[in-house]
């Protein structure tokens, strides 16, 4: 009680100067969290995008297929694969898919497509009822597109489209398909090139009946990926099938985003750096005040460590504040922007949809950044305090008062 | 004739300073004993060597050559640690300045010591309470330093000097901040608790009015004692 009353009043004896050093780290902590809420939040925005509602967090193809992804590569569809992988503890949804590749065409237009076979009734990933534009999300004989391609293709719910591929085994692909639906996607890359259609048409069309190319495997939101993944491994234990989590399919997401990444964490050291020797002068100028009263209570009888214990406990207080400050100004801001996403338009918004990214950052509300960034300040803090610390180890009494 | 006891041995005491090459015998062979109920003031000259010689003393500082025993216990053989203990236990101070922390009121600098020493919140408050009584204080015992004059804050130091229970008190210049006023009244107080009960003070000072009521009187220069005068 005695110390934290004397380091409280000891942090308010130069309110001016408290109240700088307590705005400077909570400006640090406040740019920090709030830059490093928004870049995560774009980064599980982008993973969301292409694999939660796409890839799949995990996946299970025939051995060698997404190194080359033909039709050659696929697997014979089996109900107890698909029951055995949805065993597993932390799967929530198994999807077979079977992906091929095809020219698209309507009138004059035309436009090399990704094929997606899939099972309206097993899909895990793919919420296409849930962003039609027009018509259904459900294909059963022909197709449902992204809203960029129909635009493109200028077509309508109920036209036509001409699909030229190449199946299984090098038999050729070629279909009439009316277009059922139109579904605006958030991922721009499938929304421009993508063709969604039944399972066993897709099977039909691409003459490989009863074969997939993929299990989308969807995990339990808490769920710890590379757990599932090798329990999945260990059940299927078949030599020809591979379990793949999105890091490995999607390497150049996973790069850009730590490419990202790092340029934040450098800024946030940069910015560290500077806090750090703000806190410095403040402790020097402290430990320059305080000699002759440390003197005179270490005359009296105080020990260092019981000083110490103060100094330490005064500079905790002035971590704690600036942090508490940074968190409850950031806190509103990042909320509003995770349920009010930044969108981006004009040029920026180009660019991003260029990159295959969607225009849209929604901040991240996760509290282990700012828990993070807090506890970054405060050991920090903390740290720079060992000035004090040490000036408090070196005062002797006579010299402390004397000066 | 009384029986007496002492608190304070000094046994040829040295303190040497090697300043620019040139060495300061700051003290210079000092041997003296303080007894129980004494009001000393130690005189002489600037630089004569008063301080360096309280400070030993207190346990402030260590000596070059010689030792200073309280209560039999040689200073000259406890840690720094230790020495710092020991100071808390059995010495009281009066500084000449900055003898109180702002940030607390009177009441709670003269508890200061007594919660470091561990004592509990009612008799530390009780004791501090009348202790500031004793020193003319009552009323202002939840100003902070700033709002106290001079003389105020000493008698305050005095009341955390005594508040430990110290075998003996020593004070450098406690006065020399101060009006003639306040002086004598810090005096008063002084001489009041060295008689009832029985608080030894040693003191170092310049001031005529502090020599004239000093009981026995110690002259040093450079850093000898030249003359050591009991007065009835
Ligand atoms: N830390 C030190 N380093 C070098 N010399 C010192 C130091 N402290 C004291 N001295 C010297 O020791 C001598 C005695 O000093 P001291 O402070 O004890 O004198 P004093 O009698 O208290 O003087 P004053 O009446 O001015 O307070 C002086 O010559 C002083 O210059
Ligand atoms: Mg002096």
């Amino acid at each position: 009680m005695l110390y934290l009353r004397l380091a409280w009043r000891n942090l308010w004896r130069n309110r001016r100067r408290t109240l700088i050093t307590v705005f400077a780290v909570a400006f640090a902590g406040f740019f920090v969290i709030a830059m490093r809420s928004l870049q995560t939040g774009a980064y599980d925005n982008m993973v969301r995008n292409t694999v939660g509602t796409y890839t799949g967090f995990l996946q299970v193809h025939q051995d060698g297929y997404w190194d080359e992804k033909i039709i050659d590569n696929s697997f014979e569809e089996s109900e107890s694969i698909r029951e055995t992988i949805l065993q597993q503890k932390g799967v929530s949804g198994v999807s077979p898919r079977i992906t091929g590749f095809s020219l698209l065409s309507y009138g004059l237009k035309t436009r090399g497509v990704q094929v997606e076979g899939f099972n309206p009734d097993y899909e895990a990933q793919l919420e296409l009822e849930e962003r039609v534009v027009a018509g259904t999300g459900r294909p059963e004989y022909g197709a449902v597109i992204g809203s960029d391609l129909a635009e493109y293709l200028k077509v309508e719910v109920g036209d036509s489209l001409v699909f030229l591929g190449q199946g299984y085994h090098g038999q050729s692909a070629n279909a009439l398909l009316p277009i059922e639906g139109i579904v605006s996607l958030s991922s721009p890359m499938l929304n421009q090139n993508t063709a969604f259609i039944n399972l066993k048409m897709a099977q039909y069309v691409f003459a490989a009946d009863n074969r997939i190319t993929a299990y989308a495997i969807n995990t339990e939101p808490d769920a710890d990926l590379y757990e599932v993944e090798s329990k999945i491994r260990e059940a299927l234990n078949k030599g020809e099938l591979e379990v793949m989590n999105w890091q490995d399919m999607l390497p150049e997401l996973v790069q850009s985003i730590q490419a990202d990444s790092a340029g934040g964490i450098l800024m946030a050291g940069v910015l560290y750096i500077v806090v750090g020797f703000s806190l410095l002068g403040t402790f020097i100028m402290l430990a320059a005040e305080r000699k002759r009263e440390y003197g005179m209570l270490i005359g009296l009888g105080m020990r260092r460590g019981q000083l110490m214990r103060l100094a330490l406990l005064e500079a905790s207080a002035l971590a704690v504040l600036g942090v508490l400050l940074a968190v409850v100004l950031t806190r509103p801001l990042t909320l509003y922007f995770h349920f009010n996403p930044i969108q981006f338009t004009g040029q920026a918004m180009e660019a991003l949809r260029e990159m295959g990214m969607e225009p849209s950052m929604p901040a991240s509300i996760d509290w282990s950044i700012p828990l993070t960034h807090g506890a970054i300040l405060l050991v920090l803090t903390l740290g720079i305090s060992l000035y004090s610390l040490v000036s408090i180890k070196r005062i002797q009494p006579v010299n402390a008062m004397r000066s | 004739m009384k029986s007496t006891e002492t608190v304070v041995k000094v046994e040829n005491l040295r303190k040497t300073y090697n300043a620019d090459a040139v060495a300061v015998h700051a003290v210079d062979g000092i041997s003296l004993s303080i007894e129980k109920g004494e009001f000393t003031a130690i005189v002489g000259p600037s630089g004569c060597g008063k301080t360096t010689l309280l400070n030993m003393i207190g346990g402030l500082d260590r000596p070059t050559s010689g030792d200073v025993y309280v209560q039999e216990v040689s200073i000259g053989s406890l840690s720094e640690g230790d020495l710092i203990d020991f100071r808390l236990k059995h010495i009281g101070f009066v500084f000449q300045a900055y003898n109180l922390l702002p940030v607390l009121s009177a009441e709670e600098n003269t508890s200061f010591i007594m919660q470091l020493q561990g004592k509990s919140k009612e008799e530390r408050s009780q004791r501090a309470r009348q202790l500031l009584k004793n020193v003319g204080l009552e009323g202002r015992e939840g100003d902070k330093p700033a709002q106290l004059s001079g003389g105020q804050q000493q008698r305050v130091a005095v009341a955390r000097a005594l508040a430990s229970k110290p075998n003996f008190i020593i004070a450098d210049e406690p006065t020399a901040n101060l009006d003639s006023h306040s002086t004598s009244n810090l005096l008063d107080i002084m001489a009041r608790l060295n008689e009832e009960e029985q608080m030894t003070f040693v003191f170092a000072t310049h001031d005529q009015r502090v020599i004239d009521k000093a009981k026995r009187v110690i002259t040093l220069e450079d850093g000898k004692v030249i003359t050591d005068e009991i007065r009835s």
